[in-house]
């Protein structure tokens, strides 16, 4: 039984990539998006994987960092508290998370003695266990897409204002009550999910229609390319096909974060975390 | 031994529609417009699409509707991209009144109808800009109703106003009415050019904004159009 659990633990691959906009990069700029993955082994064998992808605000001067700050710990808090977040009330799991990324981007913005507003960012964050359950939180623009009994469905869409300039951050006085948490446990289609997609609204003008809610093709051959292909070439391939094609269509900034069960269990490396 | 490379192909993602900034040009077409200024105007909107249309982004963002007051307003385009406009149409001389009120009502009415359009149709949209230029005083009382419009959507962040005289002889305290964040400002001589340079400018860098960028318009550059 041990082994089965052991085989179990290790089904998760992750890749993904954040690449500059052309915008960006012809103001001689950075890239402002940040994502993060980290792992987690539990005492009764299952891995948690968690992965969270951020949005730096344009308007900022310091919003790419708060977007790495806020992607390494939304993703971290979401992997160390799974079990929990997924039992307690949806109200408690928003307050946390809202914290523990205001928290952290505090610290170093007191350190810099500048504002937390100065870090804003939006957040689209996922942990996802070896049984298939799974915990979402999302804040702004950028969108979360499952895969359940063979159809990709939008699991969050772009949470914005009225117009195309109004989004939320995680770093506003009233994140927590912007914050969208769902999971398995309350999702109308089954619990059990097999591939999920996170990403910036630098690819979502292309992979969700806004109008429909229909998820592009493309991302269902992604990730089933993920399944069954090595995780180290899949993410040089990612990138490549996200400056050749992805960014074809759009100047912004591109983060684009994919979620699949491996069908080969050897090619996942479960030790790395990571944080771009 | 070569590998197998992913490949995503263009037909397999999804298109969504440009984000639009709707922008409504609400122009006085009264009798005392007639000549030079109403040329100079003609001349400055040409321009403006002009400037729209070399931008790549603009180009496929902005949305311009024109609507002329004299004695009753007038659509003379309503919302929609330039690429289908081409030209703008020639403003002309109506009649000897200024419906301005009726001018701005009827702006307000388009627009209200356009942003149901791109709700419907899923198209994201920016805060929506009125230009309102006029060179003499209201002969109507449309604006006493028209202004407190503008006011309750500026307010709300709904609508950006920019409330324009020409000439000396324009009403700067009826233009202040439609506006409580931005004072009218008069056109230097004919500068309508300047001016509609400046607003394509600041359309581009509108349409180039990104989600939670506060988009701060060319000060410096008002002072080449305006009086101050």
């Amino acid at each position: 039984m041990g082994g089965t659990v052991m085989v179990q633990s290790l089904c998760w691959k992750v890749v993904g990539v954040s690449v500059i906009g052309t915008q960006h990069m012809a103001a001689g700029g950075r890239c402002e998006d940040g994502w993060s993955t980290v792992r987690r082994r539990y005492p009764d064998g299952r891995t948690i994987l968690g992965v969270c992808v951020c949005d730096g605000a344009g308007s900022t001067s310091h919003g790419w960092l708060g977007a790495q700050i806020a992607s390494r710990v939304v993703a971290a808090w979401l992997a160390d508290n799974f079990d929990g977040a997924l039992a307690d009330p949806v109200e408690d799991n928003r307050w946390s998370i809202s914290s523990v990324a205001k928290r952290a981007i505090r610290r170093v913005a007191e350190k810099a003695g500048l504002s937390i507003k100065d870090y804003a960012c939006t957040m689209v964050a996922l942990a996802v266990s070896s049984d298939g359950r799974w915990i979402a939180a999302h804040l702004g623009d950028g969108a979360i897409v499952g895969m359940f009994d063979g159809c990709l469905r939008l699991i969050s869409s772009p949470r914005k204002g009225e117009f195309a300039n109004e989004t939320y951050f995680i770093t506003d006085q009233d994140s927590v009550e912007n914050i969208e948490f769902q999971s398995s446990a309350g999702f109308d289609i089954g619990e059990q999910g097999t591939a999920f997609a996170l990403f910036t609204d630098g690819v979502e003008v292309t992979l969700v229609n806004r109008h429909t809610r229909e998820v592009a093709p493309a991302l269902r051959y992604m990730l089933g390319w993920l399944a069954d292909h090595d995780e180290g070439e899949v993410a040089q391939d990612l990138e490549e096909q996200v400056k050749s094609v992805f960014q074809q269509h759009t100047s912004d900034d591109c983060t684009l974060a994919l979620v699949a069960k491996a069908n080969h269990q050897s090619d996942v490396d479960i030790i790395s975390d990571s944080t771009r | 031994m070569s590998r197998e490379f992913m490949r995503v192909r263009t037909e397999d993602l999804l298109l969504n529609p440009t984000n639009r900034v709707p922008i409504a040009l609400c122009l006085d077409a009264s009798g005392s417009m007639n000549g030079a200024p109403m040329e100079e105007l003609n001349d400055g909107v040409c321009l403006f699409f002009e400037a729209i249309q070399a931008d790549p982004i603009a180009r496929a963002s902005a949305e311009v509707a024109i609507v002329a007051f004299s004695d009753t307003a007038e659509t003379l385009i309503d919302f929609q991209g330039l690429d289908r406009v081409g030209n703008p149409p020639t403003v002309m001389c109506q009649g000897g009144c200024t419906d301005l009120g009726g001018g701005v009502n009827l702006a307000l009415d388009r627009l209200e109808a356009r942003k149901q359009e791109y709700q419907k149709a899923g198209v994201d949209y920016f805060q929506p800009w009125l230009v309102l230029m006029t060179d003499g005083q209201p002969t109507t009382q449309e604006h006493m109703q028209a202004a407190p419009r503008t006011c309750k959507m500026e307010r709300a962040g709904k609508l950006v106003v920019f409330p324009i005289g020409i000439g000396p002889a324009a009403d700067m305290s009826i233009l202040a009415m439609f506006s409580e964040k931005r004072r009218p400002l008069r056109l230097q001589g004919l500068n309508f050019r300047e001016f509609f340079e400046w607003l394509s400018k600041s359309v581009v860098r509108v349409s180039q904004s990104r989600p939670g960028e506060k988009v701060n318009l060319d000060l410096e550059g008002i002072k080449g159009w305006a009086e101050l």
